[in-house]
């Protein structure tokens, strides 16, 4: 896959769409300067190119470009209910980048979106300006900020990390939650651990990130990394989520995979863990079908109320398992099942 | 397959020559083929490319296309200093100048080539605003029409500037020979440009092949699989191939199975079933 890769594809972000608007704001002029090698295209409205219908994303995976946009209308959304809420009534979530360069074989995005190219909205302040009313009208808020990407990667590229920093800081009753599977701990070491920014890792068994997860650091790379905050005082949640069923023998992968986690970081200093099997909407995973290749698409899933997921009883059974293993080592009352 | 279409013959004296293409048609448009490429000329202006491309592509629609890839090849004016006369331009962005629509190729495939946008405008004269690098009198209208049946990673613009295009200057004529010349400097680019497309094309097909559907054909028809029964059977197919990297040949056995009744149908049906999952 290297090899052909590097006879035929383009770089990533070797094109950058850019809409005119995006033109007026600093941060714009920040990315290229940083990608100062890509090719810009202009554009009117980033629709132009994300939503068109005849594309290919699974092709353009190998060549991923990115598009510079300002985010009109909504920038708050609440939180869907296929996902985890902590019981925290006033759950939201918000996107200022969409798709992802790790490529997951069960990336929901994959299924949503009609392109793999990267989109960047850089009217960071609107969002805030629009967290600063909500926060106001709700009184605490729970924001994920991750939910359509793994944004950590982009950090050095578009510096968001130290303004939703600051912005945690400046606003007490905000809790942030980043998720990622990135191994590069060290950008957080710059600054000191809030109480309101969890950041959540995906950790998957070896297996299943060397099978499903392409492109994504190694479990044992994650672990450090999350030991190495977890010293520092970061806290720290754990998402075994996609719990996927990788053959007869799942069980006791999952059984080697949670030691595993216990002989590498210190659990009982995870603040949350929440667990879950793959789930998707049905139209996504039709999507699927049409473009990825991987095992994923094609599993006999059951689709209740438009959601698929794998039958009651395979369910159920790799739920209590996971979470029979875990509640020996860890507080049950902070395990989240959905 | 390769499709190529240009505006005028002069245009494509050299690229059939080039891929040895034969004719195979004069009407309703100039026709010529080989194994690998076929090419339209459709005449010059908006309302000849959209109909050539549409008789170009119609038959692709037919079977899998994932390996066609559509071009249209040909002069253009330049209407800044981006670009000299003589430069191959694939172009980024295509504006439709009256009515204000825009199409962008996907450009997945390393190149040398040089960048840059084109509008196409309906009549020759130059009261339309220099809004892009280049104009022509085609390109908008092809793309518009083979996105229908095309992906946009398999439509491309290429164009050989052969004039620079200035307000105050009436239009050139351009001879034949100038312009033969133009693109027979360009053939080697332009060629390998398209092996590139052509290899990445090839190289990332999808997974179900038209000999894998040819299974799944045989078998449900031997088997008298129901409709539900079919989707399902493509489904653990897929499953099967994806899993193991090779096609389940194993269902060939069923090529010439006739069930003796529904019953022992649902149960073959079941067990390869199972099989495929394994
Ligand atoms: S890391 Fe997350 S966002 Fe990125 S591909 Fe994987 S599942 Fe999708």
């Amino acid at each position: 896959m290297k090899n052909s890769k590097q006879n035929y594809t383009n770089e990533t972000f070797s094109h950058i769409y850019i809409e005119k608007d995006a033109l007026n704001y600093s941060l714009t002029n920040e990315v290229i300067s940083k990608l100062n090698k890509s090719k810009i295209i202009y554009i009117d409205n980033y629709n132009e190119i994300f939503s068109r219908k005849n594309q290919n994303p699974f092709l353009q995976k190998l060549s991923p470009s990115l598009i510079l946009a300002v985010k009109k209308g909504d920038f708050i959304y609440k939180g869907s209910n296929l996902c985890h809420n902590f019981e925290q009534q006033d759950f939201y979530y918000t996107n200022f980048i969409v798709n992802c360069l790790y490529d997951c074989d069960y990336c929901y995005l994959k299924g949503m979106n009609f392109s793999s190219h990267i989109l960047f909205f850089v009217n960071l302040s609107d969002y805030f300006n629009e967290l600063r009313r909500l926060i106001v009208e709700k009184g605490k808020l729970y924001l994920s900020i991750s939910y359509d990407s793994d944004i950590l990667l982009f950090d050095g590229i578009y510096p968001f990390l130290k303004e939703w920093i600051k912005f945690a800081k400046e606003n007490p009753l905000i809790t942030i939650e980043i998720r990622t599977k990135t191994s590069n701990y060290k950008k957080f070491l710059n600054y000191s651990p809030i109480d309101n920014l969890i950041i959540t890792w995906s950790i998957s068994p070896q297996e299943v990130i060397s099978k499903y997860e392409k492109n994504t650091p190694s479990l044992e790379r994650r672990l450090i990394a999350i030991s190495q905050l977890l010293k520092k005082g970061w806290k720290i949640n754990l998402a075994l989520d996609p719990i996927l069923y990788i053959g007869e023998n799942w069980s006791d992968k999952y059984k080697e995979f949670i030691n595993s986690i216990t002989e590498n970081i210190n659990i009982k200093e995870i603040n949350a863990i929440t667990l879950g099997v793959f789930r998707i909407p049905a139209d996504y995973l039709k999507r699927f079908k049409k473009f990825f290749e991987s095992s994923i698409s094609f599993f006999p899933y059951q689709t209740i109320n438009g959601v698929s997921t794998y039958p009651e009883e395979l369910k159920n059974e790799m739920i209590k398992f996971v979470y029979s293993e875990l509640k020996n080592i860890f507080d049950k009352t902070n395990i989240y099942i959905l | 397959m390769l499709y190529i279409i240009s505006a005028m013959g002069i245009e494509t004296q050299s690229i059939i020559k080039y891929l040895d293409l034969k004719k195979t048609k004069d009407r309703p448009f100039e026709t010529y083929q080989n194994k690998e490429a076929t090419l339209v000329i459709s005449g010059v202006g908006i309302i000849n490319a959209a109909g050539a491309t549409s008789y170009l592509l119609k038959d692709t629609l037919k079977g899998l296309n994932h390996c066609d890839y559509a071009i249209n090849l040909g002069i253009c004016g330049s209407l800044n200093n981006k670009f000299n006369v003589g430069d191959l331009v694939l172009a980024n962005k295509v504006v439709d100048y009256e009515r204000k629509r825009k199409y962008y190729s996907d450009i997945l495939v390393k190149h040398n080539l040089k960048e840059g946008s084109i509008q196409s405008i309906n009549s020759l004269n130059v009261d339309y605003e220099f809004e892009e690098d280049l104009v022509d009198m085609e390109a908008s209208a092809f793309f518009q029409i083979a996105s229908k049946f095309l992906n946009v990673h398999q439509i491309y613009v290429l164009k050989i500037v052969s004039d620079k295009v200035s307000k105050n200057k009436p239009v050139e004529r351009l001879t034949k020979n100038y312009i033969d010349e133009l693109i027979q400097g360009k053939l080697e680019e332009i060629f390998t440009f398209t092996k590139s497309v052509g290899s990445l094309l090839k190289k990332f097909q999808p997974l179900v092949q038209q000999q894998d559907e040819e299974i799944i054909q045989k078998v449900s028809k031997s088997l008298k699989l129901t409709f539900s029964q079919i989707n399902q059977l493509e489904n653990a197919y897929a499953y099967f191939k994806s899993n193991k990297k090779v096609s389940p040949l194993f269902l060939k056995e069923y090529f010439n199975y006739i069930p003796k009744s529904k019953k022992e149908r649902d149960a073959i049906f079941e067990k390869l079933k199972a099989e495929l999952y394994k």
